[in-house]
Formats: structure tokens, sequence, C-alpha cells
């Protein structure tokens, strides 16, 4: 493992149901060690691909390597290797915090004194010191999901992927959930993990955005948003909101206007020209524009400008 | 590296064979159904289901009035089995009687009874049945039989000297392997096979869909087990379980119904090994077509628990169904572990009578569980 440059190396990767293209030949390469997101609106694709990775779901077609492992002949090999936490909630409500961690020490071989420090270590991370005993059934969504990310690393898996992990848990759960995320990866762990998100893709180092099965941008967040992008956005402040939200969008080279709270995003083809046009046509009205800035688009505005150069249909 | 491939770890066995055991420990509903469910079960059948009767309420039309007469009222009534509700004065008595239910049985006794049977000539008595209930009917008719005949067996001693001692109404029949026709000893036989079904089929079963709804199985899929460990991880506690079972029937059918066993709990063993395999094979083999915990228990009781009662002769006889019925019943391990067990429990007899329902059986659970592992192995591997 240790010469290992991708973690994930998959070309060609493809699922069908019946009729149903689900994921359709997508190239993924993670580099070991990154946190990886993959990201997508729901029923893209993204929990078929996680789930042929883990090899849990076989693909119609496609080769690779997962962990180093080719992913056709050596799936069992890697089981051991991996830590999966899968999108629905999969730990035995009707055992303990501490007998779910039990059994899965004892399902992945971990034993011995070894056992022990990983599950005192896996209590404590997930913050679930002094629960040992409560039953899972009862714990809120939050505590469960970070004991499923406990039980699912309780191996010390080098690669460890995460299929929505925090949906249906509240803001600050996740972003508790993200630190350990950033606490796991630190370790060395790569980690490979889907969502619908966009504020939780911008905390990973790379991304690849799949759209009705097929992937359609690779890059770190940074990357996707000045590569992607090709129009400048401006943020604006002024004085009466609506009066300029009509004006902005008439004048001459602005593409599109938005209200994000008592702000303007305007999307404009040169931004320095507007930059200083746009103050000076509003004050003709009347209208003060406190503050005019460029900002960096969000992932969401890449997303979107990504899907219509790709020209992938929506299904 | 391949022989550590194929072998099976221990502890992931242990792991899932407790975590299993704490399932059926903790949900109270399960626990309901694999230990109270048995008991109240024998409990239920044992006073509840009775082939055999009791105080049948009886009208009696004497013509006779003579002690002899008297005589086989009187044992009729202590046999425990008849009621005396009325001693009737005229026939529309007894008409009456059968019509408003106040009896379910009626004898009526000629006016030359005694005569007759001191002179040794044929008596006929009359004996009327309720038939709406059919079953009854039937089994109050077959007693009265049998005491009249016993009456007539008694009569014969007490005139001995006489020269002729044909009495005309004997009725000659004899219950054997169950003298007193105890039902609760043809039930206990019967409700093993239906226990170990539902602890075998429906418990394993459902175990394993349960994984499938709650999704826990994606995580099981993922890690290291092996279907062959996740089977018998969940099967070994069942069989446990199902074992208990066996023994808390026996037991309890022991001192609380007083049924013996007359042949040897080695063979019953085997035969309930043997049907229990079967069982727990169906219940794999109904996870392998289920997803969900209500289609997995219709499809269980489908499959397993109705044939094991309808079709194994636990409660109709199975020579009084249509032949159609009857070869069905071929398909199934019920009819034979049901007559087996019935054959050690009442008749004394061992595998050299059994032996064509061991042999049978054991091909049929050999066949289950070859087919439900493979099937399992499809779907999980």
């Amino acid at each position: 493992m240790s010469e290992l440059e991708f973690a994930v190396d998959v070309r060609g990767l493809t699922r069908t149901f019946d009729h149903f293209v689900a994921v359709d030949h997508i190239d993924l390469r993670v580099r070991r060690g990154l946190v990886f997101g993959f990201l997508g609106p729901n029923g893209a694709g993204k929990s078929t691909t996680i789930r042929m990775l883990c090899g849990i779901l076989r693909p119609t077609a496609g080769s690779g390597t997962v962990g180093g492992f080719d992913l056709w002949r050596e799936s069992e090999a890697l089981k051991s290797r991996l830590g999966y936490m899968s999108q629905k909630f999969s730990l035995y409500e009707d055992l303990t915090v501490e007998e779910n961690l039990q059994f899965f020490a004892g399902v992945y071989n971990v034993h011995g004194a070894q056992r022990r420090r990983r599950i005192a270590w896996a209590l404590e991370m997930a913050g679930l010191l002094g629960r040992e005993h409560v039953l899972t059934r009862d714990l809120a969504a939050g505590w469960r999901q970070r004991l499923a990310l406990g039980c699912a690393i309780l191996h010390e898996p080098p690669l460890l992927f995460l299929d929505e992990p925090t949906s249906g848990v509240d803001p600050l759960s996740r972003r508790r959930f993200w630190e350990m995320i950033a606490e796991i990866s630190e370790r060395g762990v790569t980690v490979f993990v889907t969502t619908h998100y966009m504020d939780e893709a911008e905390h990973c180092d790379e991304l690849a955005l799949i759209y009705a099965g097929k992937v359609v941008a690779c890059g770190s967040p940074a990357q996707l948003k000045s590569q992607h992008v090709p129009h400048a956005l401006l943020e604006l402040s002024p004085s009466e909101l609506m009066t300029a939200y009509a004006l902005v969008k008439q004048a001459p080279g602005v593409l599109g206007v938005a209200i994000f709270g008592d702000r303007l995003h305007v999307t404009v083809a040169d931004a320095d020209l507007a930059k200083q046009q746009l103050p000076v046509l509003l004050g003709q009205r009347g209208i003060v524009v406190t503050k005019v800035d460029r900002i960096d688009p969000s992932l969401e505005d890449a997303f979107v400008a990504i899907i219509e150069q790709s020209g992938v249909q929506e299904r | 590296m391949i022989a550590a491939r194929y072998r099976l770890s221990r502890r992931t066995i242990r792991a899932i064979m407790r975590r299993e055991f704490t399932d059926v420990l903790r949900d109270r509903r399960s626990l309901l159904l694999t230990f109270l469910w048995p008991v109240s079960m024998l409990l239920l059948y044992g006073y509840g289901i009775r082939y055999d009767i009791n105080n049948v309420p009886l009208t009696v039309l004497d013509y006779d009035r003579s002690s002899y007469s008297r005589l086989l009222i009187e044992q009729m009534v202590q046999s425990g089995y008849f009621q005396l509700v009325r001693q009737g004065e005229r026939y529309s008595d007894v008409e009456r009687d059968l019509t408003t239910g106040a009896s379910q049985a009626a004898l009526v006794i000629p006016p030359d009874f005694a005569r007759r049977a001191r002179a040794g000539e044929s008596v006929t008595l009359q004996a009327l049945f309720d038939g709406t209930d059919s079953n009854t009917a039937t089994i109050a008719q077959s007693y009265l039989l049998a005491m009249v005949a016993t009456f007539g067996a008694r009569l014969e001693a007490t005139v001995v000297e006489r020269p002729q001692t044909d009495m005309g109404i004997r009725v000659a029949s004899r219950v054997w392997y169950n003298p007193e026709l105890q039902s609760v000893n043809f039930i206990v036989p019967g409700i093993i096979a239906v226990i170990m079904m539902i602890v075998g089929a429906i418990l394993t079963a459902l175990s394993i869909v349960k994984e499938k709804e709650r999704g826990t199985i994606e995580q099981v899929l993922v890690s290291p087990i092996r279907p062959l460990e996740l089977m018998i991880g969940k099967i070994v506690p069942y069989v446990l379980i199902a074992l208990l079972d066996l023994t808390i029937v026996i037991t309890a059918g022991y001192f609380v119904f007083g049924v013996p066993i007359k042949g040897s709990l080695w063979e019953l063993a085997v035969f309930s090994v043997l049907y229990l395999t079967a069982s727990l094979g169906t219940g794999v083999f109904v996870s392998t077509i289920a997803d969900t915990m209500q289609s997995a228990m219709l499809a269980a009781i489908f499959i397993s628990l109705l044939p094991a009662v309808l079709l194994s002769g636990f409660v109709f006889p199975l020579e009084h169904m249509p032949v159609g019925i009857r070869v069905l019943s071929y398909f199934f391990p019920g009819r034979y572990f049901v007559t087996a067990i019935r054959g050690i429990y009442l008749k004394g007899v061992g595998l050299e009578v059994l032996w064509p329902q061991a042999l049978l059986l054991a091909a049929f659970s050999a066949g289950i569980v070859w087919l439900s592992a493979s099937r399992f192995q499809e779907k999980l591997g």
C-alpha cells in the first residue's frame, strides 16, 4: 500500500438496472490520503458508485483497483481494508453503543488489547463516553452517525467510504462530523465521501461532480470554480434593494442578478468595468451603493455552470 | 492466501451469534414467540383441542325399569363420559332434549331388556346422537358402544353359571397404543412439529430478513463476513433455542399432561434434529425470496407453518383427505416427522420401523439446505 498513488483508480465503471443506466462509464482517480468529495444531486448515481467500489454491488462493466485490490478479482481481500458507512443508518438499533462496537470488532477480527484500545478510542472520538450502555435506537441522529463512523474505522482501514454521512443530521452535528473526517484524514486515511451539500464539498481536497450517471467535472473546489464559471460575480449593497434590482437587471453588460439577503449578486461580462459603471448608474436614480466587491463564485454557481456546459440531460 | 480466504473465522461467527442471542433476549416479542408461545400452545392444545370428550349430556328412556337397566345407566354415568340430564317418561322427552340441545345423546332401553339379556337372547338398544357436532357425536357413539359392550361382558361374568352366555350385545373394539383415547397424547408430538417449524423456519427467516429491512445487511456485506459465516452465526442460536423449546414441550408434556415417551429419547432426538435441519433450511430459503419482514412472515407461514399444521396429520388425519392433498403432503417434511414422532411417543417403535421416514426426512433436509445455502451464497456473495 505504501507506494500506492491512487487509493481508487477505476475506468469505465458502469452499472445498469434493467434498462436504466445508473452509472455511465465513469473514470475516477482518488489520490491517497485526500478527502475526496463525490458531489451530485440525489439519484445521480453516487450511492451506486460507492457500493460498486466497496464490492457490495457488482459493476456491469469497468475495471480498476480500489485500495490496490482488483475490483473484480480481489473484492474479498479489499473488504477487510476498507471502512464503509452507508447512507441509511445501518447499525443494530437494538444493541447498545458498546455492543455495536464489540460486534464490529468481532467481525473485523479486532481482538485483545487492540480491541479495548480501539473501542475506547471510538467512544471518545464520537463523544459517546458515558453512553456505552445506551440502546443505539435511543441516540440522537448526530450521535448515531458518529457511532457509525466509529464502527466503520474500528479496524483502522486505510480507505474510508462515507455515503451521505450527514443526511438528516443537524448543522452543529454536521460540522462536528466534518471535524472528525479532517481528523481521520490527518492520520493518512483516504476518505471518499458523497454529499449533495455544497458547503460540505468545500471541505474536500478534491471533488468529482456526478450528474445523471456521468462524471461531469473533477478538480479541487477552487479549480472547479475558476475553470467553470467564466463570468465574474459582483456583490452590491444598495440602499433601495428592489429598485436597484430592477435597474441592474436592465443595465448593459449584466448577465444575471440574484438577491442574497440585503445584497445583490450580479453576474457580469467585465468585472472592472461594471464595478465602475453600476454605482454611477444607480447613483443617477438616487440610490446609494455602500459597497461593491468582486466575489468568488460559490461551488453551486460552478456546478450550475458545469452542468450547462456539459450538455448532459437531466433524467 | 487461498486457504485463508476460505477459512471460517470463529471470532466472526461468535460475534454474530452473540448479537443474535442479544437480539432475541432483548426483544420482548421474540422472547414471547420463542419461549412463552410453545408453552401456551401446549396448554391451549392440551386442554383446548380434545378429541376425547367428557360429560356428554345424556337422556335415558328406560322402558324396562329393571335392576339390570338401572345398572347399565349407573355404569355409564360413573364412567364420567356421560352425564345424565333426564330420565325420560316417554319418547317425546328424548326427541325434545335432542332438539333443544339439552342432551347430545340418548339411550332407549327396551321393556324386555333384562328378560332377554338373562335368557341370552339378542337385545337391541336404541342410541340417538345429536349430529350437529359430528365430531362429538362420533366419539360419543363409540364410547357408548364400548360401554354397552363392557356391560355385556360384565353381565356375562355375573351369569357365568348359565349355559348360554351369548349376550348378543357384544361390540368388540379395542384401542391400541392410546388406550384411554387421550388426545393430549396425540397432540404433544404434533406440537413439537409445529414449534420446531416456528423457531426453525419463521424466526430464522425473520432474523435474516430483518437485516435486509433495517439496512444492517449493508454493513455486514461490506465487512469480511462470508455468507457461510453469516449463515452459521444466524442458525446456531435458533438451533439451541429450538432444542430448548423441544425440551420444554417434552418435559411439560410429561409432567403436566402425563404424556409418556414409549420409545427411545435418542431416536426422538435423531428425528428432531433431522426435522429441525429441514425447518432451518426452509427459513434460510424464505429469507432469500423475501425482502421485508412482512413478506417473510407470510411466506414462512405459507411454506412452513401451514404444511406443518395441515399436511402433517397433526390436526387433521391425512387418511381422510382428498388424494391431491395427500399427495401434496409428501412434499413437506411435517408428515414424516409427525408419523415418526407419534410412533416413538405412542407405540414405542424406533428406527427399525421408522427408517423410511428417517430417510425421506434426511433427503428433504439435505435438499432444502443445499438449495437455500446456494441461494444464500448467490444473493450475498
